[in-house]
């Protein structure tokens, strides 16, 4: 039997996201959208590369997704997929197929028509060697791919056209994660692929709202309008994305008028979220964002549970947020963030708690306390988090030496066991499996499970939830695997971060995305012109 | 015979710069090889901060990374014989292509900054110098000082919050037209080598003025203007000539604070930014790429000698 995919969402659940969720005031649902105008946002660095097989970075997505189209999307208000390109898709009873119906009449900027072929030719392209493309490993299971990737086979036996617009996709194991990869594979002509080579990442060739314009590097990217999109001829008729590396002058740039939206930091929050004049137009949702201090638990003393237990009820995480973080975040109970469909409410985490921490270090033999280096980034706020945690933990008796380092150099010595602690934001989609990737043993080392973390009965759970494809017993197998885990303490469990954007008065469409701020609907967006 | 001398000169020091590329071009590889991070992990997965085994071991063979370290770098330094740079991990980009892009934002940027410094620096230090010891030489100092003590960013993050927050006058920050783009950055970046020039101009100038030849070009009846300008400053030039070239071929390397701050897309933000990220190709690229500035540089400050002084000969 085959059925029409629809994602089940808990009703519970789904009322609390769009509780949590910022929306744009209301008033602005009443307006009709305007045309025209000229859409400027920022960037907080140049984005390498704009081919959608490269450059897996959040600023090098936010311009990709507004110059192609992907097969489904992520609604950013429910984090459920819904119909991109594709405008149907089923999944066969053994859940290891997919067929995909494209829309008719989905052309590319070259004028040409999207087909079923070109689905094939994106997924074998990204999957080739020679592309090396970090976005292949959402794509390797499919059948037949691990011999195309090995040149034993011209194409990837998985993947079939069945007729113009509809082809079926066959993955080699259930993985109920395995949709969720569809809305970042981003379509390519193939004719243009070929006509530009390397040059296709500085030129790119899309079928999506917006058409490339011009690249100036480290200066800005430029799209016009695609007046022909299948959804409709998009509100603003030109975007630009701004290359402001720099947060205080991007600050004067938007007290100036000259962005029409800025994603606020923890310095800026509160000059916008208090001020009568911008709260009206700053939007806020909790982040699929989980910062934590990772814990060697191999590492002596960290290797005993009761220490990292310590850990987490010695910090006043409620304390740093509402100082430190000036409350642009939410204190951490669990791996999942207020967002996140698996997110348990009932989960109590650790509260702060000094005495119980002392007890703990007194049950482990640590009565004198230990030293112990805190590992964290170059950067100012990490830095004042460092020296927060440092004042917590030397009440309980544990000597912290603060050693910022590149982050690079942080995340390699970590992935290499080198270090007891670093201190790191864990972002991930909407899929609990994929949440907790770190915690899988299979992942130890730098594919994300830099803590040597290993519980067996974590790892089956998070393998059954990878298998299933029924939403309500998956959330509730990765909460049952996520109480475990909070329970043997490999992270300290931070703060989920609060993602905030401030627009200017007149800028209507934006949302509240907890996948990732920056990921805005542009083709929905439009500037009320001034009166 | 002064042609043959001065071609032998040029060829003896285009000989001595294929050393100086070689050294350069192995400090950076041996120094990006000894620095923890790995670009594969830099590059992959930003956001989660996790590796794909399989997709990094296929970057590291599209990258030449599975080559023993010797010969990745005798490879890239047969390719940069042939004039390939290589190509960027980050942005698979052609590495001169990147550099000659930045290239245009960077010189016009070292260029204003420069005119700003000579503009101000030279006669500000001349002034002073004739007026030792006055009201005028005092506060020229002091002016000098806190110019060359002001950081950068701070300098420029005033002049935003001044010229563009408050005043609008400029845009805070872009790369456009030289009026109104280019003012705050080149005021930014040309007020410390003004002060560094105002100093040197200062100090040189009283050493020459005391000079036999000052004092009879003025009983020979010569204006002060011309004593001053063709006689003293031109004397005094050739300290002032060496530490402006030094400080060009600094400016032409990109100024990385200046930069950021005000988004100007140069050189110095791409070899940070490469660096970040362990881009070996770029930041051996723009590294090469700044020796050549530096050795050119200095080839044009040598040549400058000879003006100013026909006593000097190349030999």
């Amino acid at each position: 039997m085959t059925h029409m995919m629809r994602p089940v969402m808990p009703a519970a659940v789904v009322g609390l996201v769009l509780l949590l969720m910022g929306t744009s005031p209301g008033p602005i649902a009443a307006q009709n959208p305007s045309s025209g105008g000229h859409f400027r946002r920022q960037l907080d660095g140049d984005p390498a590369s704009l081919d959608p097989a490269q450059a897996p970075t959040v600023r090098a997505i936010s311009v990709k997704m507004n110059i192609f189209d992907s097969l489904l999307r992520l609604n950013p208000k429910t984090l459920e997929l819904e119909p991109g390109v594709a405008d149907a898709w089923t999944i066969s009873d053994d859940k290891r197929t997919i067929t995909f119906r494209l829309r008719r009449g989905v052309r590319f900027h070259n004028g040409r028509e999207m087909v079923a072929q070109d689905v094939k030719y994106t997924l074998e392209r990204l999957l080739a060697p020679e592309t090396a493309s970090s976005f292949a490993r959402a794509f390797d299971r499919i059948v037949g791919a691990r011999e195309f990737i090995a040149k034993e086979a011209k194409d990837v036996a998985g993947v079939k056209i069945l007729d113009r617009y509809r082809l079926s996709v066959t993955n080699s194991i259930v993985n109920s994660t395995f949709p969720l990869g569809f809305t970042s594979l981003f379509i390519v002509p193939r004719e243009e692929v070929e006509r530009l080579g390397r040059e296709f990442g500085q030129r790119p060739v899309g079928s999506g709202p917006f058409v490339f314009e011009a690249w100036h590097r480290d200066d800005n990217v430029f799209l016009k309008e695609n007046p022909d999109y299948w959804e409709g001829r998009p509100h603003i008729s030109a975007l630009e994305f701004r290359i402001i590396p720099d947060p205080a002058t991007a600050q004067a740039e938007f007290d100036t008028g000259r962005l029409d939206y800025m994603i606020l930091t923890d310095v800026t929050y509160r000059r916008y979220a208090d001020d009568p004049n911008w709260k009206q137009n700053v939007i806020e949702v909790p982040e699929l964002f989980t910062r934590h201090i990772g814990l060697n638990v191999t590492k002596p003393p960290l290797n005993d549970v009761r220490v990292r237990q310590a850990i987490n009820y010695a910090i006043d995480k409620a304390a740093m947020v509402r100082t430190i973080l000036q409350g642009k975040a939410f204190v951490a109970t669990g791996v999942f963030p207020p967002s996140h469909v698996a997110y348990n409410r009932s989960l109590k985490g650790y509260d702060y708690d000094p005495n119980r921490a002392r007890d703990l270090l007194t049950q482990a033999g640590l009565d004198g306390g230990f030293d112990l280096e805190l590992h964290g980034a170059t950067s100012p706020i990490t830095g004042r988090w460092l020296e927060g945690f440092q004042h917590y933990l030397a009440a309980v008796g544990i000597r912290a030496r603060i050693v910022q380092e590149d982050f690079g150099v942080m995340l390699d010595r970590a992935g290499k066991g080198e270090i007891p602690t670093w201190v790191l934001s864990h972002g991930g989609g909407p899929n609990c499996v994929d949440y907790l990737g770190p915690f899988r043993s299979r992942n130890v080392g730098p594919a994300g499970n830099r803590m040597r973390y290993k519980n067996d009965r974590v790892d089956v759970l998070i393998d059954e939830a990878e298998r299933t494809f029924d939403l309500r017993r998956q959330v509730r197998l990765c909460q049952e695997a996520e109480k475990l885990i909070v329970g043997d303490a490999p992270w300290f469990f931070f703060n989920y971060n609060k993602a905030v954007l401030v627009h200017q008065p007149n800028v209507r469409g934006l949302v509240g995305n907890p996948v990732e701020m920056d990921y805005q609907p542009m083709q929905k967006v439009w500037v009320q012109p001034k009166r | 015979m002064v042609a043959a001398g001065f071609a032998r000169f040029i060829v003896h020091r285009l000989l001595l710069a294929v050393p100086v590329f070689v050294g350069v071009t192995l400090v950076t590889f041996v120094l990006m090889q000894i620095v923890p991070g790995d670009p594969v992990t830099l590059l992959m997965e930003e956001k989660v901060a996790t590796v794909d085994p399989a997709a990094a071991q296929r970057l590291r063979a599209k990258w030449g990374l599975d080559d023993p370290v010797p010969v990745q770098y005798l490879k890239f330094l047969l390719n940069a014989a042939h004039g390939d740079l290589g190509v960027s991990y980050r942005t698979d980009q052609d590495v001169m292509t990147s550099i000659l892009e930045r290239f245009p934002a960077t010189a016009e940027l070292a260029g204003a900054a420069l005119a700003i410094a000579v503009a101000i620096g030279i006669p500000l230090g001349v002034l002073a110098a004739l007026r030792q010891n006055s009201v005028f030489d005092s506060a020229s100092i002091m002016a000098a000082t806190v110019g060359v003590s002001m950081p950068n960013f701070w300098l420029g993050i005033l002049l935003i919050s001044l010229l563009a927050v408050r005043l609008r006058w400029l845009p805070p920050s872009g790369y456009g037209p030289a009026i109104p783009y280019l003012l705050m950055p080149a005021l930014t970046l040309g007020a410390g080598l003004a002060a560094v020039v105002a100093r040197l101009t200062r100090s040189s100038m009283l050493e020459v003025i005391r000079q036999d030849y000052i004092r009879t070009g003025r009983a020979k009846g010569l204006t002060e203007r011309r004593v001053i300008v063709v006689h003293a400053l031109r004397n005094a030039a050739i300290p002032i000539v060496t530490v402006i070239g030094v400080q060009v071929s600094g400016l032409l390397s990109g100024s990385v604070i200046t930069e950021r701050v005000f988004s100007w897309p140069g050189v110095g933000r791409l070899l940070v930014d490469s660096i970040g990220v362990r881009d070996l190709p770029m930041a051996q690229g723009c590294v090469l790429f700044i020796a050549t500035i530096f050795i050119l540089l200095n080839l044009l400050v040598d040549f400058s000698y000879a003006w100013l002084d026909p006593r000097i000969k190349y030999e």
